[in-house]
């Protein structure tokens, strides 16, 4: 069953000579388990795409339907609770809310909808996470490892239809990146989240089921990993 | 707590000195509505209550009016109160002189407040057959009576009832104004005991003289024939009181009054004051809209990236506005009752300190009380929840518009248009790489800068408004004060000048700086040519001659200036004064009268006529007008010796006497006081006019009040430096990087400071190009509000608008040099981290 469906989809900045084409008519699906790794050059429309499917930033013409919903079809407000629902972000830079705790930071989806929390989940994601000994801190005393588990928490404690990552260790180490990867492969595998993660490194690609290469906005490779 | 309200508490605590510096905006605002509209209230009230104390609370008086004629006066909807008394006849003193006593009933619901009796001695009749009288009475001639003492008054029936002491009684018929002779019929004899004796009441010109207040049941004025009446119009305004009045027209001159031109004045002074109050209230609620939403922005601006992410997770526009009306209401909460607060605090004490002074001015013991109504209460509440309603949702609605995206990738600046970015050619001519870099950056920042610029542009304009209020207030007030005098002494009418030596002894009244008496012909003359100025008051080709004298000394004195001995002018012979005054825009100016001036002035007993009345001839001519007293106003002027009036007097019109006298520091009051028992005592006739009281006490009230305004204004313009610095502070802070970037690529001190002198001076420029025009604007605005109670030309405070436009560029130079302070000095390295943003 096709989790994610891209069709035709189009996003174009400015116009005439400056037209950017970021992302040029692409077209593919996911299925539910997936975990599938982008990887292309830098510009060539990764992070672009990535927004477009979390539904942040809308498309110039195309349609994203996630679990048979497009999208696009939705209200602002219908969009916005779609995402708190049914996907997860992550980022190079982790982007939490500085004025938040960690557990506040995880919880923040289900708290914006006014969601009772499962407390044995959530103790089972931190555990799992390793950061249950650092509820209580603001992401400012974190290393940057540990916000980005807290940021991979919030965005699977929603279990949402697809998690988004880009670059997530992009901006770690090597010790730092495997944990992270590991955390990631394990909830794909443990939980069977849908997972698209961007990427430059080629080992982490390796580790993906499936590899969706860009370039100037357009999809050149689309393969399945053979492990 | 759920997850909004936390988030926005957490935010307001991080950006706490935004939220302070909200927080003291809604403060100070309330405070400021709230304090100007208490203290103008309390300030009016107070104010009314004084001269309501002092002189009742009547605006028209008729001193002579038919129960009939009373019953089918039109425009009886303006009026909201009447007050009758009778007339029950009136007491005749002197036949040759037609003097006689007015006997009045009143009763005591009258004596409450319409006509206030002030006790000299005894009690306020309170029963059937007793009466008070007035001083006057009590003074006259060989009359004495005491406390206690029964009377029988010989109550006489007079054709007129008029200003005493006339033999004639001018009155109109059919448009011409006639003389006739007062008469009297015996009507009874009226048994009063005397329980007291009461001040001079000054009721209009009939109720003026001697009185007998006599007690009467209201329902036996409500029966009565005659009556004296004063009303009370509803709203009271010059036009008003003109419709009223109209119903009135046929009457004589002095039986129809205005008796309390200060009400009048008052009401519509305090009309300006409303205006004024709620231009300022309006103003307040601007400057506050602006500055609190300006407050907003800055926070929002600091947390958009925060709410970008927040977005990207799914945080709807819903729940935005949630946090920031829940940020907005908290503070509301917070600051409304503070505000009130403070301003209840602030005008409680205000009035305390201000009692002893108002008091002081307008002569009463009246204290100020705080005045407040709910409604104007409920009124500024609302103001304040919809300033502040409008303040916190305007700025996330233009915000959530935006796509998140920026904010999750890091990028500070939203939308940068390609075409915006390009300078124009003479910026970077005139202040090179320095001046086009700050004029990117000024287009840039577009949105950020125009809060600032808006709250600038308001307290420029709230400040030039109040200098030209000032201003005009400054020109209406003198456009009141026509004579340079303190008091007057209206010495009333004199068979010849015999009597004048008498007068001229009140000049020597303890207390007196300096004054004089003029005498004059108690009748008008006129004078015919074809040639007179304008500003001249010409009727029907005719311009009034006054023929004046001064008393001795004063006389004396102008004599020997002017050259002239005393024997120059015996005969019908005069000093002739080329020159008259007029007032224009509050000033008082002079012009010539004649080119070549005649060497015999023909004078002419009625306006339009061509009989030659009297010839005088013309013995010294003055190339300038007398100067020290009000005199010469749109007329020509004769001076004679006061024997030569005399003989110009015609047939029993006899000489009128005025004193002017200019009081010792401090001496004001108690001279008034000597001076009326000077006059009582010496059995003269003169009633005295404190010709400052009403204008000094407006005057104090106005210069008190400006002198408010200014602080509260400073109080603003505080608040105002405030949040301008956090403005530009967290421009300049946002820019820090920028900065970094352009200083490690070897931009140094010098450009640097270049760069920041061009964005001051361009951001000046802006403030003064849009508030001088505005201020301009409400200016003349202030100034048609004004021009409606009083004319003068418009003009604005040249000076203040010059130097406020220098005081706004060098206030911008100073703050935007000191909030680069940092991003100057700092450590480069420090900046270029991206994290140091964040
Ligand atoms: N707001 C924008 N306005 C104009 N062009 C843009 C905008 N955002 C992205 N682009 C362009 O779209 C193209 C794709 O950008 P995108 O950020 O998706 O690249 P990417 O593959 O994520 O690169 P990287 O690996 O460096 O992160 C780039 O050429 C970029 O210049
Ligand atoms: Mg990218």
């Amino acid at each position: 069953m096709d989790i994610l469906t891209v069709q035709n989809l189009k996003k174009y900045y400015g116009k005439d000579e400056t037209l950017v084409k970021a992302i040029d008519d692409i077209s593919f699906s996911v299925e539910k388990g997936d975990f599938v790794a982008i990887i292309g050059p830098s510009g060539s429309g990764k992070s672009t795409l990535m927004h477009a499917i979390g539904g942040v930033d809308r498309p110039t013409d195309g349609k994203v339907l996630i679990d048979n919903q497009d999208i696009y079809q939705l209200s602002d407000e219908k969009l916005a609770i779609f995402r708190r629902r049914q996907v997860g972000l992550i980022y190079q830079f982790y982007n939490l809310i500085p004025i938040l705790t960690v557990e506040e930071n995880i919880k923040l989806p289900l708290l914006l909808d006014h969601q009772k929390v499962d407390d044995d989940k959530f103790n089972e994601l931190v555990r799992q996470l390793g950061i249950d000994d650092r509820l209580n801190h603001l992401p400012n005393q974190l290393s940057g490892g540990q916000q980005q588990r807290v940021s991979i928490g919030r965005s699977l404690i929603y279990s949402p239809a697809i998690v988004l990552a880009d670059e997530p260790t992009g901006n770690l180490d090597s010790d730092a990146s495997r944990e992270i990867v590991e955390l990631l492969i394990d909830s794909n595998q443990r939980l069977n989240q849908t997972i698209l993660i961007i990427t430059h490194d080629e080992r982490i690609a390796m580790r993906a089921k499936r590899i969706l290469a860009l370039k100037d906005g357009k999809i050149v490779r689309d393969e399945r990993v053979r492990k | 707590m759920n997850i909004i309200q936390k988030l926005t508490v957490r935010f307001m605590k991080r950006n706490r000195t935004t939220s302070i510096v909200i927080l003291v905006g809604i403060i100070l605002s309330v405070a400021l509505m709230m304090g100007l509209f208490l203290f103008s209230t309390s300030v009016y009230r107070f104010s009314r209550d004084a001269t309501i104390k002092k002189d009742g609370d009547l605006h028209v008086t008729v001193g002579d009016i038919s129960r009939e004629r009373l019953e089918t006066l039109p425009n009886q909807e303006l009026v909201e109160k009447r007050t009758l008394l009778s007339l029950m006849g009136v007491e005749k003193i002197d036949q040759d002189h037609g003097t006689h006593f007015i006997v009045a009933g009143i009763s005591p619901e009258a004596m409450k407040e319409s006509v206030p009796l002030k006790i000299v001695e005894g009690r306020l009749p309170a029963h059937e057959g007793e009466a008070v009288i007035t001083q006057r009475v009590n003074s006259y001639e060989d009359k004495s009576l005491t406390v206690g003492q029964k009377v029988v008054i010989d109550l006489h029936q007079p054709n007129h009832y008029a200003y005493p002491s006339n033999e004639y009684v001018q009155t109109v018929e059919d448009g011409q104004s006639v003389l006739s002779l007062f008469e009297y019929t015996k009507d009874r004899d009226l048994p009063v005991t005397i329980v007291g004796i009461v001040e001079n009441v000054n009721l209009g010109r009939v109720m003026r003289g001697g009185v007998y207040f006599v007690y009467q049941t209201s329902e036996e004025i409500s029966v009565a024939d005659r009556l004296w009446a004063g009303f009370v119009i509803k709203d009271i305004s010059t036009k008003r009181l003109d419709d009223f009045c109209s119903g009135l027209h046929d009457l004589e001159y002095n039986l129809l009054e205005l008796t309390h031109y200060y009400p009048t004045v008052q009401s519509e002074m305090s009309l300006l004051m409303k205006a004024g109050t709620y231009s300022l209230l309006v103003i307040v609620a601007l400057v506050g809209v602006a500055l609190i939403q300006n407050g907003f922005l800055i926070s929002l601006s600091r947390r958009m990236r925060d709410l970008s992410v927040l977005s990207s997770i799914g945080m709807t526009r819903r729940q935005k506005w949630m946090m920031s009306l829940t940020e907005g209401l908290g503070l509301y909460f917070i600051g409304m009752p503070l505000g009130i607060a403070a301003g209840f605090a602030v005008v409680t004490v205000l009035l305390k300190v201000m009692t002893p002074k108002m008091q002081n001015i307008l002569e009463t013991d009246v204290t100020m009380q705080l005045a407040w109504d709910p409604l104007t209460l409920v009124i500024i509440a609302v103001a304040a929840f919809v300033t502040l309603f409008i303040a916190s949702v305007i700025p996330v609605v233009r915000t959530s518009k935006k796509s998140p995206l920026p904010g999750v990738r890091l990028q500070e600046d939203i939308k940068i248009k390609l075409k915006s970015l390009k300078s124009p050619k003479i910026i970077s001519r005139l202040f090179g790489v320095g001046g086009e870099i700050a004029w990117k950056n000024m287009r840039r920042n577009r949105r950020r800068f125009k809060g600032a610029l808006v709250v600038l542009v308001f307290s420029m304009v709230l400040f030039l408004t109040l200098s030209s209020v000032t201003l005009y207030m400054d020109i209406s007030m003198r456009r009141i004060v026509l004579g340079q005098d303190d008091i007057e002494v209206d010495c009333t009418k004199h068979k010849d000048s015999k009597e004048f030596a008498r007068y001229e002894k009140l000049l020597e009244t303890e207390g007196i700086k300096d004054g004089y008496l003029i005498y004059a012909l108690n009748d008008d003359y006129f004078y015919g040519s074809d040639r007179f100025a304008d500003e001249l008051d010409i009727l029907g080709g005719n311009i009034q001659v006054a023929i004046i004298s001064f008393d001795s000394k004063t006389l004396g004195r102008l004599l020997s200036d002017w050259h002239v001995s005393r024997e120059d002018l015996e005969g019908k012979r005069a000093v002739l004064v080329n020159q008259f005054f007029y007032q224009e825009d509050g000033h008082r100016r002079a012009q010539d009268i004649f080119d070549i001036t005649p060497s015999k002035i023909e004078l002419m007993s009625t306006e339009g006529h061509h009989e030659v009345a009297m010839t005088i001839e013309v013995a010294k001519v003055l190339s300038e007008g007398l100067d020290f007293c009000a005199l010469g106003e749109y007329t020509l002027q004769l001076i004679v010796l006061p024997e030569t009036l005399d003989l110009l007097a015609r047939e029993g019109r006899g000489l009128r006497v005025n004193m002017y006298v200019n009081a010792e520091d401090n001496q004001l009051q108690p001279l008034i006081k000597r001076l009326e028992t000077k006059i009582y005592e010496e059995k003269l006739h003169g009633y005295v006019f404190n010709m400052v009281a009403d204008v000094q006490s407006t005057k104090d009230l106005v210069s008190l009040s400006s002198m408010l305004i200014y602080c509260f204004l400073a109080m603003i313009l505080l608040i105002v430096m405030v949040n301008i610095y956090n403005v530009l502070s967290s421009s300049l802070r946002s820019r820090r990087r920028e900065f970094a970037v352009l200083r490690s690529v070897g931009m140094g001190e010098k450009e640097f400071r270049q760069m920041l002198r061009v964005e001051s001076f361009i951001y000046s420029l802006k403030v003064v190009l849009y508030g001088i025009p505005l201020a301009v604007l409400t200016s003349f605005v202030v100034y048609q509000a004004i021009g409606v109670a009083i004319e003068f030309s418009f003009r604005i405070p040249y000076l203040t608008f010059f130097l406020s436009a220098v005081a706004v560029t060098v206030i911008i130079m100073l703050i935007i040099n000191l909030g680069s302070r940092k991003v100057r000095k700092g450590n480069i390295l420090d900046a270029l981290k991206w994290e140091a943003d964040l």
